[in-house]
């Protein structure tokens, strides 16, 4: 006879699905050929991490953290797509992604920072839980990736994503170590996410229009 | 409180005043001067209370003004009552010049304020806003919201002319600052953790005041990896060496009242955050840690700014160069650590705030009239524009630290201050870094002010004359100021320079 899993216990295999999840999503991101496929990608993981943080959330009882989670949903995975679909559409490019590295490359060097990011959290912390190891690492992982992403995408639409990525990073960095921020605090990264898209989506519209291109070789005037 | 109030009240008021402003666009920029104005005359104020009765502190720590702040404050008052005053006689030209050719309004339309010019006020009053925020904010996360914030607003400040090099420069200016804050962020969470594992308070854990009173529970090792996130993140938005890429291209490109905003407040706010967390590692681990730190980047920025200014031909690209440098300098001072150096870099602070306001101003006249930035066309300014050019060359003469201004005063307190403390090489490199740059001013600037023209670049000979009186006057006013501040130093900032010092150096005010 097993008793009934609580859970608490049932958290630690949550969360490991859940990571695997946030990461297949990273890598198919990296491995997209088309725009509009990134950002769907990028909502996924969003999702991933706001219901890692929700499930960490029910699972402590922690109601402060729910409704984080729910915000942060509606955040990452709806407006934020949303926006930039918008601007993609309004800004006639072409919809495939431009890089200066071959995409099955990038992949490639996107696991190799996955496993990079696993390795040095495990000899850095190795006597901590397996959990904070586990989300420590998918932390870096995806602030690797998304730097990595704003080196070597030449449209600036792709920079935005990549600094997005880097931002879910951070996300889970901070799941990790103090689980949650100060509510305000949280509150007010959430709102500067969606100024900040806002305002990146102005500005790659207005260099479409006098530029006539969003990749990065234009912008390269202004040297010394 | 209620000058608290007051100081957000008054750009809220005066962004609504621009957005909103029905009657003619000639007095928009008079009434913006006037709300700046005001809002100095707050900042003042709050200063006076700081030093008579102590530091400000509210919400448990939430906000937190003290000397420090106070310094800050009355920079983001005064430049930003030079730029607003500036902008009265320098926007509406230039938007003029600049606008996209379009059908010619009816004359009653053409009378009320542009859109564009009422964008730009919106803009320029939340981006004060935003600087105010950082200036009073007592927590590391609502800092790091401010100054994330003053990013977003600043951004279509600096790409104002939506032309190919103002938006490149607004996409560099967002996405390197952005990344950088991003690090920050993590140097913030990081020092949440170590709050966390030293069981602290975590509803007051990123508070200034509390992180200084629980120092010697943080784990240092923590500390010491969250300060270099810090560094670099607040250091990309104050434009220290390996990450200033943004820097020249923002400040060349944005409107000149909006260049000296960037150069002489924004830089300065993101200082703040740097100096508060720099005093944080001294009281957890030992000071030298945190000192050669600021040491390198000073050093780097003011040696990498040296062949850039040497060989720059872009005059606003110039003063950007030299605001690197000057934040370099004042790293120096800082991280130099002695109590004459830190003064030094403090008081290098509100000096480099009035100087290179003036600066900006006149390369903005000049480049208006000359209709280029190059300083290979701006030659032989004297005979066009007499005024302007006797500003700029006192304003050059004060900027690379020659007496009787003020500023030779601080590059003296930072340099002795080295000097006494026996850091013989550091006080060498920037004596002779602070001397070529020296060369390098005057000779571009002797150029500009009694060169001659090159012939065939100019049609028809450029019209003699003034075109700013504001302009003018906002020049007049930095450079009496530069006089004031070395023989009638006024007794606030002088008590408020005194106690910052006391407080990075001892952590003194702190009751520990």
């Amino acid at each position: 006879m097993s008793p009934t899993p609580s859970p608490e216990s049932m958290l630690p295999l949550l969360v490991d699905y859940i990571v695997a999840w946030v990461l297949i999503c990273t890598i198919l991101f990296l491995g997209a050929q088309r725009l509009k496929a990134k950002i769907q990608f990028y909502a996924m993981q969003s999702l991933g991490l706001s219901v890692l943080l929700g499930a960490i959330g029910l699972a402590h009882q922690n109601t402060k953290a729910l409704i984080l989670a729910v915000v942060a949903a509606i955040g990452k995975c709806i407006i934020i797509p949303l926006i930039l679909r918008y601007v993609k559409r309004r800004v006639p490019m072409n919809k495939g992604v431009e890089s200066y590295v071959a995409i099955p490359t990038t992949m490639l060097m996107g696991g190799g920072m996955i496993m990079a990011a696993h390795y040095l959290t495990n000899h850095l912390f190795y006597n901590q839980s397996h959990l904070f190891n586990e989300m420590l690492s998918t932390g870096m992982a995806l602030v690797f990736i998304g730097m990595l992403v704003m080196m070597v995408r030449k449209k600036a639409f792709t920079q935005i994503l990549g600094l997005y990525v880097v931002d879910n990073g951070i996300f889970c960095l901070t799941m990790a170590t103090v689980f949650e921020m100060p509510m305000i605090i949280e509150m007010g990264i959430l709102f500067e996410l969606l100024l900040g898209v806002l305002v990146m989506g102005i500005l790659v519209q207005r260099i479409h229009d006098s530029f006539q291109a969003v990749t990065l070789d234009e912008l390269e005037q202004l040297k010394g | 409180m209620q000058f608290l109030t007051l100081l957000f009240t008054l750009p809220a008021v005066n962004a609504l005043l621009g957005l909103l402003w029905p009657g003619h666009r000639r007095w928009l920029g008079p009434l913006q001067t006037i709300g700046s104005a005001v809002l100095f005359a707050v900042t003042v104020g709050l200063a006076h209370h700081i030093v008579t009765v102590g530091p400000i502190s509210l919400w448990q720590g939430s906000i937190y003004v003290d000397a420090l702040s106070g310094i800050i404050l009355l920079i983001i008052g005064g430049v930003g009552t030079l730029a607003a005053l500036y902008g009265a006689g320098y926007m509406i030209a230039d938007l003029d010049a600049n606008a996209p050719t379009t059908a010619p309004a009816t004359s009653a339309e053409s009378n009320r304020p542009p859109r564009r010019l009422r964008f730009y006020y919106l803009l320029f009053n939340l981006f004060v806003l935003t600087m105010l925020a950082m200036a009073i904010s007592g927590n590391m996360g609502m800092f790091w919201m401010a100054i994330e914030g003053s990013t977003m607003f600043s951004a279509f400040l600096v790409g104002y002319y939506t032309k190919k090099a103002p938006l490149e420069a607004a996409w560099k200016y967002v996405i390197l600052c952005t990344v950088g804050i991003a690090f920050a962020l993590i140097g913030i969470v990081l020092t949440y953790y170590a709050v966390l594992k030293a069981q602290g308070n975590l509803a007051q854990g990123l508070n200034w005041l509390y992180l200084y009173k629980l120092a010697p529970k943080l784990d240092p090792h923590l500390i010491k990896v969250a300060f270099v996130f810090i560094l670099v993140g607040f250091g990309t938005k104050a434009g220290l060496a390996p990450i200033h890429n943004w820097l020249p291209d923002a400040h060349s490109e944005s409107p000149t009242p909006i260049s000296a905003m960037l150069s002489c407040v924004l830089l300065n706010c993101a200082l703040l955050g740097i100096i508060r967390y720099v005093l944080l590692t001294q009281l957890v681990i030992d000071p030298a840690f945190a000192q050669h730190l600021l040491l390198f980047f000073g050093l780097l920025s003011l040696g990498l700014a040296v062949p850039f200014i040497l060989v720059q031909q872009n005059i606003k690209r110039l003063l950007a160069y030299s605001s690197m440098e000057h934040i370099g300098l004042i790293l120096i001072g800082l991280g130099l650590g002695s109590p004459l150096a830190v003064l030094g870099g403090l008081f290098h602070m509100v000096n480099h705030a009035a100087i290179k306001a003036l600066m900006f101003f006149g390369a903005g006249n000049l480049a208006q009239r000359f209709q280029s930035k190059q300083t290979t066309h701006i030659q032989g300014a004297f005979g066009i524009m007499p005024l302007t050019s006797t500003l700029l060359l006192l304003g050059v003469l004060a900027l690379c630290g020659s007496p009787p201004f003020s500023v030779f005063l601080s590059e003296f307190y930072i340099l002795q201050g080295g000097l006494a403390n026996g850091h013989w090489i550091v006080s060498g490199l920037t004596l002779l870094f602070l001397i070529i740059i020296f060369g390098g001013f005057l000779h571009t600037y002797l150029g500009i002010v009694m060169g001659t023209a090159p012939a065939g670049h100019h049609d028809n000979p450029l019209p003699k004359g003034e075109t700013n009186p504001a302009g003018l006057l906002a020049m007049g006013c930095s450079l009496v100021l530069l006089l004031a501040m070395t023989w009638w130093l006024p007794k606030d900032l002088n008590s408020l320079l005194h106690s910052a010092t006391d407080f990075i150096v001892q952590g003194k005010g702190l009751g520990l």
